[in-house]
Formats: structure tokens, sequence, C-alpha cells
């Protein structure tokens, strides 16, 4: 009897010990879902924040702020969503890298990964074909 | 300083780097991340992991967003894909009425023989925001090119804009 109690008490204690080593810390498991949250287009507001709550438990508030900008995102008014959609349409017509740039950055405060990506590949690409047609 | 200090000095300066355009510091950033995908328990594995992890951190604290080589292309060849077709949507129309002009991709695909290599131009003419890695490059890179071209006219003029970024479509719509 003693000893399979032993036995649990001691998992019991390395699992614990094994959560609080992990905490904070950005392993590979962690990445892959990280990406897989932060990519998916099928995850709703409300999943987003429930994700965003247990990340915060586990010491990553800063994507747990970034999965809640993105749940706020979802859920903004048409007339803000449509200004943002012009503003990325806007950006990829635009001649100037280094104010596309500023759109990416503005993009990635607000939480719109996807959009600062595309922006920046864009601006790189930008730059890219300038140089090119300049020398 | 141990070992671990010194990799996450390495890992901030790579985000440093990246910041101000360096494709080689994103092209290591992109690789630590995928080694410490990986994650096979190896030593190399484990410094990819340091890195990945402190340049998240770093970029987080710097910009409270997503690190700098998330977003940033892993390749150059990406860039140049992007910079072609930059060069084509902004020289003349590639598309009418929200459509792609097919005497223009006709005409572009058949600077390719027969064969192989035109299948790759139009395969990746089709789907270019796939990178076609194991394609014939040339004609591959030259289909996207021109297909990035079109889609980037069709989304100025208003189209959806998942033809350039279906998480962007996710974000801003």
């Amino acid at each position: 009897m003693l000893i399979p109690a032993a036995f649990i008490l001691l998992g019991g204690a390395a699992w614990v010990k094994s959560r609080k080593s992990l905490k904070g810390k950005m392993t590979p498991d962690r990445l892959r879902l990280l990406e897989a949250i932060l990519s998916s287009k099928t995850i709703t507001p409300a999943q987003l924040r429930t994700s965003a709550v247990a990340w915060e438990k586990e010491g990553f508030a800063d994507e747990a702020t970034l999965m809640r900008k993105r749940a706020d995102l979802r859920e903004e008014s048409p007339e803000k969503k449509k200004e943002r959609a012009d503003i990325f349409r806007k950006a990829l017509s635009s001649a100037n890298p280094t104010a596309v740039r500023r759109v990416a950055d503005i993009f990635e405060q607000q939480g719109a990964t996807g959009a600062a990506a595309t922006v920046r590949r864009y601006a790189a690409g930008l730059e890219q074909s300038q140089a090119h047609g300049a020398s | 300083m141990n070992l671990d200090d010194r990799i996450k000095q390495a890992a901030r300066a790579l985000v440093e780097r990246s910041r101000c355009g360096d494709q080689n510091a994103m092209a290591m950033l992109a690789q630590c991340r995928d080694t410490a995908k990986r994650g096979d328990g190896s030593e190399q594995c484990r410094r990819a992991t340091i890195t990945v992890s402190e340049a998240y951190r770093y970029g987080m604290a710097k910009r409270s967003k997503r690190p700098a080589f998330s977003g940033e292309p892993s390749q150059d060849r990406e860039t140049l894909v992007m910079a072609r077709a930059i060069q084509i949507a902004n020289a003349h129309p590639v598309t009418a009425n929200g459509k792609p002009i097919q005497a223009i991709v006709q005409e572009e695909a058949s600077k390719f023989p027969e064969g192989v290599q035109r299948s790759a131009f139009s395969l990746a003419w089709m789907r270019p925001l796939q990178t076609w890695g194991h394609l014939p490059q040339e004609p591959a890179q030259a289909g996207r090119a021109l297909g990035i071209a079109c889609r980037l006219q069709v989304v100025r003029g208003g189209g959806p804009l998942s033809l350039i970024s279906r998480e962007a479509e996710w974000e801003l719509t």
C-alpha cells in the first residue's frame, strides 16, 4: 500500500517540478503551438481569449496580449475593418519601402501579424526591385 | 559569461541586424527556428531553441509584438520573386476586369520549352504563394512572379486580400 503511494507522490513531485521549470520557457512544442494559434484562420475570438489565459498562466504575457489583440481585430466594426484593408492595399501599391515598413509595424502592434508579414515581404521586394532598377 | 548567455547575446544581435534589413541575419534566425522546431534533443537543437526563444523575447520587448524574423522573408529567392512581381505589376497591366490577361500569360509561358519546364511555370503561376522548391527554379520563379503580379494588381484594385495573403484576409476583413 505504501509503495504505490510513494510512487504517486514521487511522480507528482517530479511533474510539479517539471511544470515549474518549464514556466516561461519557449520550448519547440510551444513554439509550434504558438505559430499554429497565430496563423490559424479557423480559430474564433473566444478560443483566442481562452488560449491567451492559458499562455498567460504559463508565463507568456506578451504572447497572451497578442492573442487578445487578434481576438479584438476579428471583432472590429466593418467600417474599421474596411479602413484597415484600404491601408493594406495602399501599402501594397506604395513605392516607399520605409513607409511600407512603418505600416507593417503598425499592423504588428495591432496584432495583425499576417498582414504585417505580407507588407514586410512587399517592402523587401520593393527595395530589391528599386536597387535592381537603379543598378 | 557562460555559453547560454553568449548564445542569447548573439540572438539579440541577430534580431537587431534583421531589423536593419540584413537578410543573412534573417536567414540565420529562420534556420535556428527550423532547427528548434525539430525538437530532437540534440545540443544543436538546444542552442537553436535558446536562440529562437531569446530572439522572440527580445523582439517582443522591443516592439511588444512578434519578432522581426517572423514576418521577414527567410530566403533571398522569395525577395527576388516579390521584386520581379512588383516590377511586372508596376510596369504594365497584366489583368483586366480582375482577371489575368491570358495572352500575356501564354507569352511568358512560351519562353519555356514544352514539358517539365512549362508545366512548372503554369503550376507556379496558378499557385504563386507556394514556394515550389522541388520544381525547376527558373520557370517556377517566373511563374510565381507573374502570378503574384496579377494578384497584386487585383488586390490593389479592390480585390479580395486572400489572393495575396489568407492571414491578412482573416485579420483585416
